[in-house]
């Protein structure tokens, strides 16, 4: 996650904070009517795309939402959701967040939400590196280790862990599902209850957004943490044509390079990529620079192995070309500090997704300011240790320094 | 154009005289079919009565029902296990149409070849392998036979037209190595179809024969030089050379993106690969104009705004990469993408090769009526 230094880390400052809220009840009246603000949170430093979402609770039906920012009304909705998205620019300034809630009975109600300029040391700019760490022993998740277990080195130098959280960080997730036509009938439908089973178990703070696509975009979101909606957006797509899993992979991490805090992509499909217009060597790259954990769950087809690499070519690629992306798709989701779960059957998916929601609660979060901090697009290898020599970590190998 | 006289049992439907001649000869075949051994004889003089039979009916214009008493006819005749007698079910029919030939020139060959090509579908939607390779047979034997006798360029072109649907039908069903056998000899029989050519070249491609796909491909450009779907193959192929065919096909290139005239997806793919050219050779400049162009030609083109993003990304420009895929919606783009249709054989060309087939069939049917009211009986083997 890129900061500038601020009093305090951002991050910490970020997750210590429960909603944003400041209300305003319009008047004294029995009925209560309360209007507060989801996103962004007060104190929350915010610049370029966000979604600012509000939230009204009453008894008496609701007429219009106004939402303003910095005093100017950017949507008036008659019904929820009450989201918009906004772009604020790059400018290092404070926001105005409002919301005004009207109902049908002339009762108003509003809430206020202030986000801070950020406060740059005149002379030190220092990028918070944020890690997401899973640990295991024994097929196990280790869930009671402290930060003074933890061992961090950036480009071999060993760092200090300013932040240290584990458990319920918000996340931010895009499902790609594999629509392909080699996914019809009950693979398909038992992809759509496995992608079910993880948005139902997303929390308040959570948000995802689904991509559906086959050769070709077929259907997608926007950003929600509204399960339901979600969870609708699945159904109604019949399986057909090519696979386009690079395409697919890139658009879901530049979607999420827009959001901040932990980010994950979770990525179903039965085959490998035929028909993308981009290399996976483009889209690895990109993994490379982003901060999102890509997690793959990768449906083989009988007689295929996770050892081994399929033969097949398209009129795009040979063999061995086809080989070199599928390696090159492992290795960027292994350094991205996801991993990919082989599945032989079906009836295996809900349990896949279960467990993928099911470790990103249970990471560890370690944050520091790399102490070789050049800003000149380097890359930094990361090592991160633990002093228990049974526990295995999985985190991210590295950022781009910019 | 009159009906030729005709004895009342050569009037009957095909496949009802085969029912009325056959049963017991059937009954005994099958008898014999069920267990291991020589297949038993077919019934020479019915089977060939019962397939003067359906020709006459093709012959009177009515092709669908031709086809359909055709259908019943094979079936029956052959039982369940059709490969046993095959070869004898051929050379009968080949016998029959020996006779008409003596009779009348050999444009009659033309609706037989059409008949049993469109029969090939039939059986191959029944799930009935054997008869649909027969039928597949006789139809490409006889449209080279066509093509070899007669030496015109109608007929060598109609005998391309036949081997390329083929060709395509087996490229649909991923029989990647049979469609190139039959793109090759529609190639043979017309080196100036330049469809044949590309749809040669597609499968040469898709088999990883690179240098045989170019080679054909250079050979459609110089038929056709129209033909931006066989330019756009030829640069991306070329362009598997790597540094030796850059140039060349970025020529290529450049040409297929100026013509406003190719489908939507070959437009697509010559500015997603000139692109990929530019950027390859360092120059990200014309990259993002080539694929600005593209997006104001094709909007909406979501493999172009994909691409155009990674390219912004790459550059660090991330928030203009953000604005580029905002345009990314998938209502607006509801065909297979380019890509897809390039790696299958496109439909384009065999449509209408299919209709010439079947027009060119139209004219020749008096020819097979003639012969076929001019021909005797059932002659002697």
């Amino acid at each position: 996650m890129r900061r500038r230094r601020a009093g305090r880390p951002v991050a910490g400052r970020a997750l210590g904070l429960a909603f944003a809220l400041t209300t305003i009840a319009a008047a004294a009246v029995a009925a209560p009517l309360e209007v507060w603000i989801e996103r962004p949170r007060s104190a929350e430093f915010v610049f370029g795309r966000i979604d600012f979402v509000a939230r009204v609770v009453g008894e008496e039906p609701i007429a219009r939402v106004e939402l303003l920012v910095d005093g100017r009304s950017v949507a008036t909705l008659v019904r929820p959701p009450y989201r918009v998205e906004v772009d604020l620019g790059n400018d290092n300034v404070e926001h105005q967040f409002e919301v005004v809630a009207h109902t049908t009975r002339g009762r108003t109600a509003a809430a206020r939400v202030v986000t801070p300029k950020l406060q740059v040391d005149d002379v030190v700019e220092v990028e918070l590196q944020q890690l997401y760490v899973t640990a295991t022993a024994f097929g196990r998740r280790v869930l009671d280790l402290r930060r003074e277990d933890f061992r961090i080195h950036d480009r071999g130098k060993r760092q200090k862990i300013v932040t240290f959280e584990r458990g319920d960080v918000p996340l931010t997730a895009v499902v790609l599902l594999d629509c392909s036509l080699s996914m019809r009938g009950e693979r398909l439908a038992a992809a759509r209850r496995g992608a079910r089973v993880f948005l139902k178990g997303m929390r308040e703070l959570d948000e995802a957004e689904v991509v559906l696509f086959s050769d070709r975009m077929l259907r997608s979101t926007a950003f929600s943490g509204d399960a339901a909606a979600l969870k609708a957006a699945l159904d109604g797509v019949t399986a057909s044509g090519g696979t386009a899993i690079n395409d697919h992979l890139f658009l879901a991490l530049q979607r999420l390079d827009t959001r901040q805090g932990r980010r994950v992509v979770v990525l179903f499909s039965d085959g490998s990529d035929v028909h993308s217009v981009l290399e996976m060597e483009q889209v690895a790259d990109k993994a490379k620079g982003s901060q999102a954990l890509i997690y793959w769950i990768h449906l083989m087809e009988e007689g295929e192995s996770a050892e081994e690499l399929p033969s097949y070519r398209s009129s795009w690629r040979g063999v061995a070309d086809n080989q070199r992306e599928l390696r090159q798709l492992r290795e960027a989701v292994g350094e991205s500090g996801g991993r990919i779960q082989f599945l032989t059957s079906i009836d295996q998916l809900e349990d896949a997704f279960a467990e993928i929601l099911a470790e990103l609660r249970e990471q560890y979060v370690l944050g520091y300011y790399p102490t070789d901090d050049r800003g000149d697009g380097s890359w930094h290898k990361v090592r991160v240790q633990v002093s228990r020599p049974e526990v295995e970590l999985r985190t991210r190998g590295g950022y781009y320094d910019f | 154009m009159s009906a030729p006289a005709r004895s009342s049992r050569c009037r009957r439907p095909a496949a009802a005289a085969c029912r009325c001649a056959l049963p017991a000869a059937l009954l005994l075949a099958a008898a014999i079919l069920g267990r291991p051994g020589p297949a038993a004889a077919l019934p020479a003089d019915e089977i060939r009565e019962a397939y003067r039979g359906v020709l006459a009916v093709l012959a009177s214009g009515d092709e669908e029902r031709a086809l359909d008493e055709l259908f019943a006819f094979e079936t029956d005749a052959l039982g369940k296990e059709p490969w046993r007698r095959i070869e004898q079910f051929w050379r009968l029919k080949l016998r029959v149409i020996r006779d008409l030939l003596d009779v009348q020139p050999i444009e009659l060959l033309v609706p037989i070849i059409v008949l049993h090509h469109d029969a090939y579908l039939r059986y191959r939607d029944a799930d009935r392998p054997t008869l649909a390779a027969h039928s597949r047979t006789m139809a490409s034997e006889l449209a080279e036979i066509y093509a070899d006798r007669t030496s015109t360029s109608e007929a060598r072109r109609f005998s391309a037209w036949v081997m390329s649907s083929f060709g395509a039908y087996l490229q649909e069903s991923r029989s990647i190595s049979s469609s190139a056998e039959f793109f090759l000899r529609a190639v043979n029989s017309d080196p100036t179809n330049d469809a044949a050519l590309v749809a040669l070249a597609a499968a040469y491609e898709k088999s990883a024969e690179y240098e045989a796909a170019i080679l054909q491909l250079e050979r459609a450009v110089r038929v056709n030089p129209g033909n931006h779907h066989a330019r756009v193959r030829l640069a991306v192929c070329l362009a598997r050379r790597g540094p030796a065919g850059h140039d060349a096909a970025v020529r290529q290139l450049e040409r297929a993106v100026k013509a406003d005239s190719s489908p939507d997806w070959v437009r697509s793919i010559a500015h997603q690969e000139l692109a990929r050219l530019r950027l390859a050779g360092g120059d990200d400049k014309a990259a993002e104009a080539v694929l600005r162009q593209g997006l104001e030609r094709l909007p909406g083109d979501q493999q172009l705004i994909i691409q155009l993003a990674a390219l912004l990304d790459a550059g660090r420009r991330r928030r203009e990469a953000v604005r580029v895929l905002e345009g990314l919606t998938a209502d607006r783009w509801s065909t297979d993408s380019p890509r897809l249709i390039y790696d299958t054989l496109p439909a384009e060309g065999i449509a209408e090769t299919r209709q010439a087939m079947h027009q060119l069939m139209q004219s020749r049917l008096p020819s097979l009526q003639a012969s076929l009211s001019g021909a005797g009986g059932v002659s002697g083997r």
